[in-house]
Order: structure tokens, then sequence, then C-alpha cells
């Protein structure tokens, strides 16, 4: 019981240690997010998306990244959220998702881009629990920054794995 | 004495004259007789005779005197009503005549006031329409300034206009300089990346990518304030060229009151000059009026003296009658009853 319980604390230690480090922060609905550094290939401004059909709604697309062909979704609409008119601030963010079988490039579409921050683990809380049926697992947990907080996002668990296998048929 | 008695005399003295020869022819014949019927009986008949003649001569006198004095009498009984009349009559005439040299008289001082009034009117005309020709200047020099001005404001329309195709040119820019921005954080936050994908070594590029964005951050937000200025000067702008508009507006009322305005002050300056000639010629007819009514006034006058004098004339003629009646008698004095 009691090693049960050391294991469990240093588990939690580890992750957040793991949790700590640099983490690009973006706005989507009035809300500042963010993903860790190392999932972000690049940061692009809006360009002309492809639609590609038979593919669910919050797939815009496919943009022409320097010869490369890379999906893109809107996390707005991802996120069961309002879906908004693209502005000159609109962003797609680039981001690396490990899939089951490689690592797919994908771009997300947000509101604006903010900054990078430096988040230090003594600043990252635990997802509070909303209740037992609501998965939470995208999120990396919260981040305490002056008197807000931005929710990071673990990029890879936003699609599951369902919706990966597609992408990576598709990609 | 009186005619009657003068006459009544004469008729005697001449009776007793022609008794005296017819005594004296008697006498002779008496003397004759004497001899022939006795001295007394001569007597009696020379007396009886005597009485007889001085009888006679006496009746003849009497009616000889009557009949003249009678008419004389009627004769001056005439000229005396005559006179009476005349007298009335030109008492009459002198009385019209001083009334009608009163009325022209006051005539004469209603036209002199009437004629002073008149100058004043006449001065007064020529002060209102000296007023009103000024009037019709200055409403043109008025038009005149009224006619640059709106000119200025067209000026000032088009340079407001320029002024806020500047604003939207600069706002333009700054749009431009604010992307540029956008796209430098961009670049940094792409640095940040791949400085963090170096690790330890991308430690100092990281840095860099953070100064720039810093930059990036503040052009950002100088476009920003620039930009919100600009917006306030479009929208000062706008409100400006809108009041130019409305000043425009009530400028083209302004300038059709004013050319009605100056329409009217000239017809009122043409009126003024028809008044002063129109009061020109009261003044001249006035002025002949008063030139009649002081003739009128002398020959009145004149008039007047004219039966002043036939008054005396008639107060003579009849002191003549009355001496005249004097001298027939005073039994005919009844017919100077009427003195005057």
């Amino acid at each position: 019981m009691t090693e049960d319980k050391i294991k469990a604390l240093d588990d939690k230690i580890r992750q957040s240690e793991g949790r700590e480090g640099k983490y690009l922060t973006f706005v989507l609905a009035g809300e500042e997010y963010g993903i860790g550094i190392l999932k972000v290939r690049e940061i692009i401004g809006m360009m002309t998306i492809t639609t590609v059909p038979q593919t669910p709604s919050y797939v815009k697309g496919v943009i022409n990244l320097r010869g490369k062909v890379i999906p893109v979704m809107d996390l707005r609409l991802k996120f069961n959220m309002q879906a908004m008119e693209y502005t000159e601030r609109t962003c797609i963010i680039v981001v690396e998702i490990t899939g089951p079988a490689r690592k797919i490039p994908m771009g997300i579409v947000v509101d604006s881009v903010s900054e990078v921050l430096n988040i230090k683990s003594s600043d990252i809380e635990e997802t509070p629990n909303f209740g037992s049926k609501l998965e939470t697992d995208y999120i990396l947990g919260m981040a305490k920054t002056g008197d807000g907080v931005k929710i990071l996002l673990d990029i890879d668990k936003v699609l599951n794995d369902e919706e990966l296998t597609a992408l990576e048929r598709s990609a | 004495m009186t005619l009657n008695q003068k006459l009544l005399l004469g008729s005697g003295a001449s009776a007793s004259l022609i008794l005296f020869g017819g005594i004296t022819g008697y006498l002779a014949a008496g003397g004759y007789l004497t001899d022939v019927i006795g001295k007394d009986a001569v007597m009696s008949i020379l007396v009886l005779g005597t009485a007889l003649g001085v009888a006679l001569a006496l009746g003849i006198g009497l009616m000889v005197s009557r009949s003249i004095s009678g008419a004389i009498k009627r004769a001056v009984g005439g000229l005396a009503d005559s006179t009476t009349q005349v007298s009335a009559a030109s008492s009459q005439v002198a009385s019209a005549s001083q009334s009608l040299a009163e009325g022209a008289s006051a005539a004469a001082a209603a036209i002199e006031e009437t004629s002073s009034s008149l100058e004043e009117m006449s001065s007064t005309t020529k002060k209102a329409l000296d007023n009103s020709t000024f009037m019709t200047k200055t409403g043109d020099i008025t038009f005149a300034l009224m006619k640059s001005s709106h000119r200025s404001l067209r000026e000032t329309d088009a340079c407001m206009k320029r002024i806020g195709e500047s604003g939207a040119e600069a706002a333009k820019i700054i749009k431009t300089s604010d992307e540029i921005a956008f796209q430098i954080n961009l670049l940094a936050l792409n640095a940040a990346v791949e400085a963090a994908r170096a690790g330890e070594a991308g430690a100092g590029f990281a840095v860099v990518a953070e100064e720039v964005r810093n930059l990036a951050m503040r052009s950002a937000e100088a476009a920003r304030n620039t930009e919100s200025i600009i917006g306030e000067m479009t929208r000062e702008i706008k409100e400006g060229m809108a009041l130019v508009a409305k000043t425009l507006e009530e400028f083209y009322k302004m300038g059709d009151e004013g050319k009605k305005t100056n329409a009217l002050i000239k017809e009122i300056d043409s009126v003024m000059e028809q008044q002063a000639q129109g009061i020109e010629q009261i003044n001249r007819a006035i002025a002949e009026i008063d030139r009649i009514t002081q003739q009128s006034a002398a020959n009145a006058e004149e008039t007047a003296s004219a039966a002043e004098e036939l008054s005396a004339q008639a107060a003579q003629m009849e002191s003549l009658v009355t001496g005249i009646d004097s001298i027939i008698g005073g039994g005919v004095g009844g017919v100077l009853t009427v003195r005057l």
C-alpha cells in the first residue's frame, strides 16, 4: 500500500516534471491554450485551404506547405465551439501528431497565436475532475499565469485513435 | 329861411309889385273916379282892392311854391333812397371783401404751414432716399462678400475632401505596417520554435527571437495607436464635411433670401425716388397756390378799400341830400328817416 502510494506520487512528480517547459500559447474563443513547443513544427498565417470531400466537418481540408500536403482541422469545430470567420489574425499551427504508426504533420486553425511561454512545473495543476464521464485526456493540465489559467493541450490525444488512423490513411 | 318860405316871399313880393302897379294905376284911375263918385267911396274901393290883391298874390305865391317844392321833394326823396341803398350795398361789399381778405390771409397762413410741413417731409424723404440708396450699395457689397465666402466654403470643402483622402491613404500604409508587424511576430515565434528544437544550443537564439518579437509587438502597438488617431481624424473630417455641406446648403438659402432682399431694396429705392419727385411737384403746386392766395388776399384788400371809399362817398351824398332837404323845408325832412 505504501509502496503503491510512493509510486503514484513518483509518477505524478515525473509527469509534472515532464510537463515543465516551453509552450506555444494561442487564443481560441477568448481562452488561452498552450501546446508543447516541441510538438510545433511551425506557425503560418492563414492560407488557401483546399476542401476535401467526405471528411468530418472539423477537417477544413489540406494546404500545400512548401510542397507538402498537410491536413488542416479547425480546433473551434473540433471542440464544438461556434465557427468564426477567419481574420488576418487567424493562424495555422503546424504540429506533429504521434499517430499509431508514424508522426503525422497536421495544421490546426486557431483564432490567433500569442507567444512562447516557459511554464514551470509548480505552475501546472492537474485537470480538475468535471465528472467521470467527461473525457479530459487531451488536457495535460492547467497552467497558472498571472491571474489567468491556460489550458495545456496534449495534441496527440485531441484526435482519438480512429481519427488518427483515418488521417494516416489520407495523408 | 326854407325854400318854401323864400318861394312864398318871392311870389308875395311879385304879387305886391303887381299889386303896387295895379294900385298906382288904380290910384290914377281913382283920381279920376274921385271926381266922379266921391272920395270915401274911392277910399273903400281902394282898401278892398288892396286887400283882394294881397290875398290873390299870397294865393298865387303859395301855389307856385307848392308846385316847385313838391317836384324837388320827390327827386330828393328818390335820391335819398338810392343813397341809402348804395350806402348799404357798399357796406355789404366792404364787409364781404373784408371777410374775403381775412379768409385769404388765413388760407395763406395754412398754406405757409402746409408748405413748411412739406419742406420737412421733403427733407425726410430725401434722407430716406439717401438711406435706401446707401442700403442698395450695402446690399450689393454684402452680395459680393457672400459670393466670395461661398467660394471659400467650396474650397474648404475640397480641402477637407483631400485631407480625408490623405487620411485614408495613411490608414492603408498603417495597415501595411501592422501586417508587417504581424508577419515579424510569426517569424519570431517560428524562430522561438526552432530555438526550442535546438535545445541548449538554441537558448541564445531564443532570446534574440524574443527580442524580435517584442519589437514586432511594439511596432504593432504603434500601428494600432496611429490607426486609432487616423480613425478619429477621419471621423472628424467627416463631421467637418457634413458641417460644411450644411453650411453650404444654408448659404444657398441665404443667397436666395439676399437676392430677394436686394430686389426689394432696389424697388424701395425707386419708389422713394418717385415719392421724392412727387413731393417736389406738390411743393411747386403749393407755391403756386400760395402765390394765387396772396394775390387774392391783396385783391380783397383793394376791394375792401374801394368799398370803404364808396361808403364814404355815399355818406357825403347823404349829407348833400340832407342839405337839399333842409333847403326845401322841414316838411319834407321825413325822406331821410334812414340815417347811415
